[in-house]
């Protein structure tokens, strides 16, 4: 059963009989892939499937150009990119653990290669190779959208001019980095950790922060579109820090809650609204919702704005229409739903 | 506390073993055998084979020191990530058999059990099985190492809750009697199964509840099992039995004093308990210095019976025996 909040309607839903893992939305594709290795690209506007591949293996991350017509596929087993006019499948990395893969705006693709981050062009041809880092790279992020990437790996955060001389800096964090994010600016590198705590390092200084009393591992980070919001679970709520100004020293996060805040819940995605400072949140009791984080107070609760859905599924992705009036929701059961926001929610 | 088969978590099986022990041999088995379980193997380093692909990735195992600096806090990180990929996908298989390497130290593995909240949700560890060659296990077990180098081999007996003691046919009885002397003074509780081609029936070696003191007590005589004490080895287990029951903030200061000097060496602990006041069985199980701990069912007019076994390197009988006694309320005889 799905229900749907007063403020949202559901639009089409699509099951891709596999439980996805991870939903890319740009222009006008949205890419699913599933855990079994399935990957549909469906057209948000009808939900009709205009293209499908599947990959031996596993499937965790998946990445569609800015330009819509070419998507790099990662999982436990390698990496690929799927050009979907031709239906051609090119293997960028074997039979390595890739977590993710990252377009640059330049169109140039870094893939997390093993212990190693791959630099490709927009055709799959391999560019530069980076050394091996102390443990399989876990998540890789553009600076300011291209030239320098910063490598989460064990033992600390690695930035990185991914050519030949190019030089690199290196910020040691002892411990095991799971996720990792930047400003748009460039300017704050953010780590969620094994160790249930957040590192904030500033690339252009020496500053380091750090963000601890979490009950568990964070391995979700996002900044919104703004770089002043970020996003992070690592609790059974969903922290928001305030890094506008001199950023979030001193400050206390937005915690957000569930309609029913008393009752535990588990993060099972977030994402960012387009140009907006509202996070939508699908929760693994298959609630989902959005927040309108400037209604929140520091150190306090925020309950949502907008109730999108209450499923009877395990939320696993979440991803944005660009223009922000609707939502793909993916469940665990396989199914992805469109939701649109009624006229007079947030925006 | 619920049986192990009422938990809804993934049992995960962890199988170590001596170079050239059968371990291949026995996945062979475990792969290819029609035993009716659906059964998701992580291979040597990080690869996986079974269900439906055999897969093996060219990496190596990573070893993580969590931030706290402490040694006994030390994680597969690999095993982290390949099993989260893999409990999504939970609808495709009813248990895990994680394959480590023939030097591997079990300790990151079992550690990362302890460590991970999001492993802890979703899965439980079962049992460690270590594979012993019959024929060549002495030579490894009594290999004198460098300084500052353990023998994994008697690691891996220490840390083990089933021994299989394969390759039994390629020797006699009189030496077979030797090695599971060998072991029994390394592991005191451990249970062992005799085995040719690693032909041990699988219900002996998975979903054993070995990590689940209520059952393990109830099924396995073996624990605190008596044992000749070659008090010249450095690695052994102590076995303590008594009556009576335990002032529980006594207990608690003792142990964390215990394993916060002693943590590094006390490889593994187990213990179920009367406390003074309830009703209940406390049970507890650890490695190194991490230690879970619950409620277990109620003594029900049985005998309140302390049981505790430590096993790990030069242990002093008497200063456990001496400490938990001073946590009791009423002293009680030993048996």
């Amino acid at each position: 059963m799905t229900l749907v909040g007063h403020q949202a309607t559901i639009g089409w839903t699509v099951d891709v009989a596999d439980a996805p893992t991870c939903l890319a939305m740009s222009g006008g594709r949205l890419v699913i892939a599933g855990i079994e290795g399935t990957v549909h690209v469906i057209a948000p506007g009808s939900g009709a499937v205009v293209a499908q591949t599947e990959i031996t293996g596993r499937l965790t991350h998946a990445a569609i150009r800015p330009t819509e017509d070419r998507v790099a596929l990662t999982g436990p087993f390698g990496g690929w990119l799927w050009t979907i006019e031709d239906d051609s499948l090119r293997p960028l990395v074997d039979r390595a653990w890739c977590s993710v893969a990252r377009w640059a705006t330049d169109r140039r693709l870094a893939v997390a290669a093993g212990r190693h981050v791959d630099l490709f062009d927009e055709s799959g041809d391999l560019l530069w190779r980076s050394e091996k880092f102390p443990s399989t790279v876990t998540d890789i992020s553009w600076l300011g959208g291209r030239h320098r990437l910063a490598v989460a790996a064990y033992g600390g955060v690695h930035i990185i001019e991914p050519r030949e001389h190019g030089t690199s800096t290196f910020m040691p964090f002892t411990g095991s980095l799971l996720a990792i994010c930047s400003s748009p600016n460039g300017r704050w590198i953010v780590s969620g950790n094994q160790d249930a705590t957040l590192q904030v390092f500033r690339s252009d200084n020496d500053t380091r922060l750090e963000m601890e009393g979490y009950p568990s591992k964070i391995s979700r980070v996002s900044f919104d579109s703004t770089g002043r919001f970020l996003a992070n679970d690592g609790a059974p709520e969903v922290s928001v820090w305030d890094f506008g100004g001199a950023g979030p020293r001193g400050r206390a996060p937005v915690l957000l809650v569930t309609e029913a805040a008393d009752q535990p819940d588990t993060i099972g995605a977030f994402a960012w609204q387009p140009d907006a400072a509202v996070l939508a949140v699908g929760w693994a009791s298959g609630s989902c919702n959005t927040y309108r984080i400037l209604d929140g107070i520091p150190g306090k609760p925020l309950r949502p704005s907008t109730v999108l859905a209450e499923l009877d599924t395990e939320i696993s992705a979440l991803a944005w229409e660009p223009g922000g009036r609707a939502i793909a929701i993916a469940g665990s059961d396989g199914v992805v739903r469109q939701v649109e926001l009624s006229a007079g929610s947030h925006r | 506390m619920s049986l192990a088969t009422d938990d809804p978590r993934i049992p995960v099986t962890v199988l170590t073993g001596f170079l050239g022990s059968g371990k291949t041999t026995l996945l062979n088995r475990v792969l290819r055998e029609q035993h009716g379980m659906r059964i998701a193997v992580v291979e040597n380093e990080f690869g996986e084979v079974g269900i439906d692909d055999a897969l093996i990735i060219d990496s190596e195992e990573e070893i993580f020191e969590m931030n706290n600096g402490c040694i006994c806090c030390t994680v597969r990180g690999d095993l982290i990530r390949i099993l989260g990929a893999l409990v999504k996908r939970r609808d495709k298989f009813d248990r895990i058999l994680i394959e480590t390497t023939g030097l591997a130290d079990p300790a990151p593995v079992a550690q990362t059990f302890f460590v991970d909240d999001e492993l802890q949700r979703t899965c439980r560890l079962d049992a460690i099985i270590t594979l012993v060659d019959a024929r060549h296990s002495l030579v490894h077990l009594d290999e004198t190492k460098p300084a500052g180098v353990e023998n994994e081999s008697v690691e891996q007996v220490a840390f083990a809750d089933r021994i299989i003691l394969n390759k039994v046919d390629l020797v006699d009885e009189a030496e077979l009697a030797a090695v599971e002397s060998r072991i029994r003074a390394i592991n005191g509780p451990v249970s062992i199964l005799r085995a040719t081609f690693a032909d041990v029936p699988l219900r002996d070696i998975l979903d054993v509840g070995a990590f689940d003191l209520d059952r393990i007590l109830v099924n396995d005589p073996a624990f605190l099992l008596d044992t000749d004490h070659q008090h010249d080895l450095s690695v052994s287990s102590v076995g303590i039995e008594c009556e009576g029951s335990v002032d529980e903030n006594r207990f608690n200061v003792w142990l964390r004093n215990l394993l916060i000097s002693r943590g590094v060496d006390i490889f593994r602990s187990k213990g179920i308990l009367a406390l003074h006041g309830s009703d209940y069985r406390f049970i507890f199980q650890g490695v190194h210095m991490l230690i879970d701990s619950d409620e277990g069912r109620a003594w029900d007019g049985e005998p309140r019976v302390n049981r505790l076994v430590f096993i790990g390197r030069d242990l002093d009988r008497h200063e456990l025996e001496t400490g938990f006694r001073a946590c009791l309320v009423l002293q009680e005889s030993t048996r």
